[in-house]
């Protein structure tokens, strides 16, 4: 993929590069061909001179003969020829005097250029200086440099000197042989720069430009959904800094790809358990109400929630506050919102709080409901979640067994006492015919009598027992611990049995342990206990000894009645204490209350009650009482 | 001199035995079935005793006790109340300001304690 916008090759790093390199390359270039340049400038100088001085080693003879001899002619080819010569461009020659006896080419004079005044001589130095033969003065840039030798002539052992030579040269000379290698050196310093600009320039894209832009053309094209799709291959092998690159580049993705998947991961995760909070919370059968503290509006609910509020939807039910949902006064009179904040405060304070609450829904029906109530917090914000148990059915039974219980309670209470009233006369009206208080009676008619009188006593023992067990039962009974001698009320109840049943005096045996502690209890209760011990004894003993013994344990008095009657079944034995339950071995009819009613009252008095009974040799019954 | 009990019971039967009962006993005894009627008799005889029943309808035991305590020509007059409600009599009698009862159906013999310990009583704080 090619990036968007991609850089002009002006504009390139590799550009830039060069133009750096180039800069510093030339500057090196240029001031090597300058020093080359200067080099060779002096060389090619030092060379014309060299041949300045073999021109005048070649032609220092014939001009000194030519001079010598006056001979115009060969002076004059002499110059001819020396002008010839590339190195030469002009010759003055001077006669011992100063004068100018021969010129040619271009020379100078005092330092003036004369300028080319072709081939003049003079040899006797008569009429004009040739030097004046041209006053024009001519300038140029070239820089003149001149060689000068003396001309003698040697004859007879005797050196004349003749004149001096002067030969000139210039600059131009120099530049002539110069130029070629000049031009040689800068044509090659321009091939090079360009071929070296253009394999660089052609590199540096294969090299640099087109990894980078592939990487740039990678790092433009990411992102967190292409992670797979995208690689970067830089196409340079060994190891580089585009290598380099390349690796961490291609690394970076491997590491963006693993935490993507990464997060990925987590989110799922996130988003699964959220489903799965999400799925419990709504089809959880307990509704639960979740509200925010702060406004106290519900936030949030579950179907069973929005069901048991009988809502048609969780919209209807958010939003809302506890208040709506709630009857105007709770059971105890004290208004909702009141109640509500009370409890919300306390929940508030980190105690969870279990509470029973009036419901109201919206068509106006009234519903109860256990409420369990927490605060939680969810990133600073508190929460406080409602549980809610339906209870009104378990209230309205509960309720109902109330009713019911006070109902039984009522209807004992009222049934014992009506039927008492009807008792009392009939107990007063036999009583006066038996005690023969209307007239004498036969024996057959007392025997009835008595036998009313005895069934009539019975009913009144029903009735109280009735009472007294129905007093028990709902918790009414109430104790007058004190301390007592057990031995004492054992002598009071076995006195009044006698008075009761004096035909079975004999078969009563006290054994009792003298020199009992005292123990707490209440006095009347024990002696109903053990009058119904006794007469339950006498009752279901025809003959034999009753045998009441007391004996002194570690912690506790122990007594024990026990009579030679026909025992109780195994299986009955359990069940013995329990109101209602007359053993099979009943003879006299009872309320089968009286041993419930004893369990009872020994048990008000922290002590322990049991039997202990074999079939046919009698039962003894135990209870004991804590000293 | 025959001593004079008033009894007043709604329960006519119990009544009549119990007048029957006083009378072999030789007492003057005479019988109301309501508080009203007990009150007029009360007035009309000044009994020496009164047996009161404390549940009556419309007007019962604790108020003829109230209406008798109030007037100062009755209120020395000593009462035995009788009931068969055997859990609250005690705290009746106690409130009333009644030191004896029984409960139905009581012991003839009882009844005849507690009047002959009643009248023994009375002859006591004459003497003295």
């Amino acid at each position: 993929m090619k990036p968007e916008n991609p850089i002009g090759i002006r504009r390139s790093i590799a550009t830039k590069l060069l133009k750096i390199v180039f800069s510093f390359y030339l500057l090196v270039a240029v001031s090597l061909t300058i020093g080359q340049m200067v080099m060779e400038y002096r060389y090619q100088k030092s060379s014309v001179e060299h041949d300045l001085k073999a021109i005048q080693q070649t032609y220092e003879k014939g001009l000194a003969i030519d001079l010598w001899q006056l001979d115009d002619e060969s002076l004059s080819s002499i110059i001819e020829g020396m002008l010839k010569l590339p190195v030469v461009i002009g010759v003055s020659v001077r006669n011992a005097r100063g004068v100018d006896v021969a010129i040619g080419g271009i020379i100078h004079h005092h330092g003036v250029r004369v300028g080319n005044v072709g081939q003049h001589i003079n040899l006797l130095g008569l009429g004009k200086e040739v030097t004046t033969l041209y006053d024009e003065h001519h300038s140029d840039n070239n820089y003149v440099f001149t060689h000068e030798f003396p001309l003698s002539y040697v004859h007879g052992g005797k050196t004349d000197q003749l004149g001096r030579v002067t030969l000139y040269s210039n600059s131009s000379v120099v530049f002539q042989r110069v130029k070629l290698g000049f031009l040689l050196i800068v044509l090659n310093a321009i091939l090079k720069t360009v071929a070296l600009w253009f394999i660089f320039l052609y590199f540096s894209k294969k090299l640099l430009r087109k990894p980078l832009l592939s990487l740039a053309s990678a790092v433009e094209n990411l992102s967190l959904d292409n992670l797979d799709s995208v690689r970067v291959d830089v196409g340079t092998s060994g190891r580089n800094e585009l290598k380099v690159i390349e690796d961490s580049f291609n690394s970076m993705i491997g590491n963006l790809r693993n935490s993507v998947m990464e997060r990925e991961r987590a989110t799922k995760a996130l988003r699964e358990s959220e489903m799965l909070r999400k799925r419990v919370f709504d089809s959880s059968r307990i509704p639960i109400v979740v509200m925010d503290a702060a406004t106290c509006q519900y936030v949030d609910c579950n179907a069973a929630a929005v069901q048991v509020y009988r809502y048609a939807s969780r919209e209807d039910v958010v939003g809302k506050t506890p208040l709506a949902f709630s009857a105007p006064v709770q059971y105890d009179g004290t208004s909702s919102d009141i109640k509500a904040l009370h409890y919300i405060t306390e929940a508030l304070e980190g105690r969870p709080v279990v509470f029973e609450w009036l419901h109201k829904r919206p068509d106006g029906e009234l519903w109860d409901a256990e409420v369990h109530l927490l605060s939680f917090s969810v990133e600073g914000t508190t929460m406080l979640q409602f549980s809610l148990l339906d209870i009104t059915d378990r209230k309205r039974a509960e309720e109902a067994t109330t009713l019911l219980a006070n109902a039984k309670n009522k209807f004992i209470s009222v049934v014992s006492h009506e039927l008492r009233s009807p008792l009392a006369t009939i107990k007063e009206a036999t009583s006066l015919v038996r005690e023969e208080v209307l007239g004498p009676l036969n024996d057959e008619q007392k025997e009835m009598l008595e036998i009313a009188k005895s069934n009539i006593n019975r009913l009144g023992r029903l009735v109280n027992n009735v009472l007294l067990y129905q007093k028990i039962d709902a918790g009414k009974m109430q104790y007058d611990f004190l301390e007592n001698n057990i031995n004492e009320i054992i002598q009071e109840a076995y006195r009044n049995t006698v008075l009761a049943t004096p035909e079975r005096k004999e078969d009563l045996v006290i054994n009792l342990t003298p020199k009992l502690p005292q123990t707490r209890c209440d006095k009347d209760k024990i002696i109903q206990v053990l009058l119904n011990l006794i007469s339950n004894g006498i009752k279901y003993s025809d003959h034999g000894p009753i045998v009441i013994e007391t004996r002194l344990n570690a912690h506790e008095i122990e007594f024990s009645l026990r009579d030679a009657g026909q025992g109780i079944y195994p299986e009955e034995i359990e069940n013995i204490f329990i109101p209602f339950s007359h053993g099979r071995g009943r003879k006299t009819g009872g309320t089968g209350l009286g041993l419930a009613i004893c369990k009872e009252i020994i048990l008000a008095h922290s002590g322990r009650i049991w039997v202990e009974s074999e079939r046919g040799k009698g039962s003894t019954f135990y209870f004991t009482l804590p000293i | 001199m025959k001593r004079k009990i008033l009894i007043i019971d709604d329960e006519p039967f119990l009544l009549k035995v119990l007048l029957v009962r006083l009378k072999h006993w030789g007492y003057d005894a005479l019988g109301a079935e309501n508080g009203p009627d007990g009150l007029v008799l009360i007035r009309q005889n000044m009994p020496d005793l009164i047996i009161l029943d404390k549940e009556m309808p419309g007007m019962n035991g604790e108020d003829v006790v109230r209406l008798i305590r109030r007037d100062p020509a009755l209120k020395q007059i000593p009462i035995i109340m009788i009931s068969a409600d055997v859990e609250n009599i005690e705290a009746c009698t106690k409130s009333c300001g009644i030191e004896h009862y029984l409960t139905k159906p009581c012991e003839p013999e009882d009844l005849l304690e507690m009047i002959q310990m009643q009248f023994l009583r009375e002859k006591n704080t004459e003497i003295s």
